[in-house]
């Protein structure tokens, strides 16, 4: 076979086998519990630890009282946040340092977006009417306030829909 | 031909070309609403503290800005290119006065949709799109139930219309091939897209059509199903323009390189990679939503066929200017198909890391995509687009070519147009990076010298195009004055008749 009059099918070939790789490497990743990269983002229940899962399973069968919006389960913050036009509920959430945090974020009226950049990392989720989302962070090892974001466009307002996670000592 | 009559070809068409000039000129018109619309906004971002009471003139803007964008100028252009690949290749369009109805029509119940002034954004996501009450009103001045489902009826009366238009194309594309022929290659890749806009746009109108029978039949709409259907539609569009335009640098640029195009095979293989991929990967808009993993690998597999499409495009594209002699670039025509080119190339490498599961959420809904897909914009789509223009005017009027004169000018206007906005781009996407997100009229002062950057760069950036534009027309107006009657260009009956006669003429 003369490699150079079969060159373009080769290197067509070669390109797509590129691409299996590559993917075969992500979904090996997966499967074996390598990586949690591909859940990152994603506001889904079943992308949680395990023990957030229990804390937020505590959380929603013995809901706190009235007004009071978050508790401590098992050492997890467990916070119950609420998008709607135009505010956050609770709109400042007062945490430890260096201490795990489970949000369950409801948007009843509108899509919500929840976008807070912490110095170790990005939370940037959607809120979707009728589907509760969840996300899992630790927060940063030093006290200082961060503010969150609706980044998802909800009406006229919805750039002034902030909140604050003041991290204490 | 008189120039009137040629004029009265182009609001009802009788041929190709009179169906070429009448979708370039009403793609130009909806192009050109979108560019006032963004300089509004511009404008507006130069503050970092636009109280809630801008947030109605400012979010109008922006979807007019969307929507005249996306639905009007990505939506008729591509019909403007396949009816000119279609006559590059010897083929007509048969159903012209058809055309002109889906033309016109499309265009009117567009602007009836538009003037109840939108502000929901240009994906429409629900509920906001169907609100109307004390916080929210998703049209201005279409406030009540019947006027709100009137509007979403017409947007789904365009769609309809202009799906319409692409599956007479088809249509009048196999009805006129030459039997045992094969389509030329900027055909070949408009016929396949306009089979994915026939396949992908119908999505568009069942999402509007859905929110019509919501306000007339009091049907319930699901967000997260809505979205679905909608990014079906939503990522490929994003193609409409581009894919075409592939095919015609594909035909140009190995004209201007003074050789045959690297690999054909790559060519016409890609068509299908990249047409049925566009069809595959619309999830990857979703990828902050609550929707299961699985269809997250997914998207990373598909979108990662599509972009070894993309890049083997590139590599095609790249090598035949490489290993060519000399390119041409001092014809305005080869210029622009290079600045396409390079443009798409500087543009997709900010594309490559959105994908990736584990790294879409550090830029989802922040300037970052919007500097990436608005670089694409100005760069590919609106380049080549000026490239095919460029042809259309040389094809139009036959025997006409630029004078060298105006051609460094159009020349200097491109470079006039693509830099500042490549500067434009890229601040987007540091801004983006470093945190400033979407669609806000509020924001950290941190980010005001970035927006001040991006909208002084692009007021300097705009005259390029225009002077690229009118010195192109002016030049083929001062041609055409000079001519008592125009010689009409060649048929593509009677381009087959010439090259029978050549070949009679060489052969004996």
């Amino acid at each position: 076979m003369d490699i150079k009059e079969h060159a373009e099918e080769i290197w067509f070939i070669i390109m797509l086998l590129l691409v299996a790789t590559f993917f075969t490497w992500n979904v090996y990743y997966i499967l074996t519990g390598k990586s949690f990269s591909l859940r990152y983002g994603l506001p889904c229940f079943s992308g949680l630890p395990p023990e957030a899962q229990e804390a937020v399973k505590y959380f929603e069968s013995h809901p706190p009282p009235a007004g009071q919006y978050s508790e401590v389960v098992n050492g997890i913050l467990v916070v119950n946040l609420t998008a709607v036009q135009y505010k956050w509920v609770p709109n400042v959430i007062i945490v430890n340092k260096s201490e795990p945090v489970v949000l369950i974020i409801n948007s009843p009226q509108v899509v919500t977006g929840f976008y807070l950049r912490l110095p170790n990392g990005i939370i940037n989720v959607n809120n979707v009417p009728g589907i509760p989302s969840y996300v899992y962070f630790v927060t940063p090892n030093q006290p200082g306030n961060y503010t969150w974001r609706d980044a998802e466009y909800a009406g006229y307002a919805s750039s002034y829909m902030t909140g604050t996670l003041e991290v204490v000592q | 031909m008189k120039l009137l009559d040629k004029i009265k070809n182009i609001i009802i068409p009788k041929d190709t070309l009179g169906v070429v000039w009448l979708y370039t000129l009403g793609s130009v018109f909806w192009l050109a609403v979108a560019g006032i619309a963004a300089m509004n906004l511009r404008t507006y971002l130069t503050y970092p503290a636009n109280s809630p009471s801008v947030g109605e003139l400012y979010y109008s803007a922006l979807t007019i800005h969307g929507w005249s964008g996306i639905f009007g100028f990505v939506q008729f252009a591509p019909a403007a290119i396949i009816a000119f690949a279609m006559y590059k290749s010897k083929l007509s369009v048969i159903h012209t006065k058809l055309m002109a109805l889906y033309f016109w029509l499309g265009s009117i119940f567009l602007a009836i949709a538009l003037a109840g002034s939108p502000d929901m954004g240009w994906y429409m996501y629900p509920p906001l799109a169907i609100e109307s009450n004390s916080q929210f009103h998703a049209f201005l001045f279409y406030t009540t139930p019947a006027l709100m489902g009137m509007a979403y009826l017409f947007l789904t009366l365009t769609f309809i219309l202009q799906t319409a238009s692409y599956i007479t194309l088809i249509v009048d594309t196999y009805a006129t091939k030459p039997p045992n022929e094969k389509l030329n290659i900027f055909a070949a890749y408009g016929v396949a897209f306009a089979i994915v806009i026939a396949i992908t746009l119908p999505a568009l109108a069942a999402s509007t059509l859905w929110y019509t029978l919501h306000f007339f039949a009091g049907v319930p709409v699901n967000p997260l199903l809505w979205a679905l259907l909608f990014w079906f539609y939503g990522h490929p569009v994003v193609y409409y323009v581009p894919f075409p335009l592939f095919g015609a640098l594909y035909y140009y640029i190995p004209q201007f390189a003074g050789r045959p195009l690297y690999s054909e095979k790559w060519a016409r293989w890609n068509i299908y990679l990249l047409s049925i991929g566009s069809m595959l990967i619309w999830v990857h808009h979703l990828q902050t939503w609550p929707l299961p993993i699985g269809l997250r690998i997914w998207v990373n597999l598909s979108t990662l066929i599509l972009a070894s499409g993309s890049g083997l495009t590139v590599l095609n594209l790249g090598l035949t200017i490489l290993t060519s002699q000399k390119y041409n670039w001092k014809d305005p025509v080869g210029m622009g198909a290079l600045i396409a080119l390079v443009g798409f190339i500087l543009a997709g490498v900010q594309a490559l890391v959105l994908p990736e599961n584990s790294i879409n959420p550090i830029f989802h809904n922040t300037y970052y995509v919007v500097g990436h897909f608005h670089l694409m914009i100005w760069t590919l789509i609106v380049m080549g687009f000026v490239t095919v223009f460029l042809d259309m005017l040389k094809t139009t009027f036959a025997g006409f070519n630029f004078s060298e004169h105006a051609s460094k000018w159009m020349r200097i206007g491109m470079i006039w147009w693509t830099a500042p906005f490549l500067g434009v781009g890229y601040t987007m996407s540091v801004a983006g990076y470093l945190g400033l997100l979407r669609r806000m009229i509020a924001y950290p002062t941190f980010f005001q010298p970035f927006n001040f950057i991006e909208s002084f760069l692009a007021e300097i950036g705009i005259p390029g195009l225009l002077i690229t534009l009118s010195i192109g027309i002016f030049d083929t107006l001062a041609y055409a004055s000079k001519q008592t009657v125009f010689s009409q260009p060649p048929s593509p009956s009677s381009l087959t008749l010439i090259k029978a006669e050549e070949e009679v003429k060489k052969n004996g």
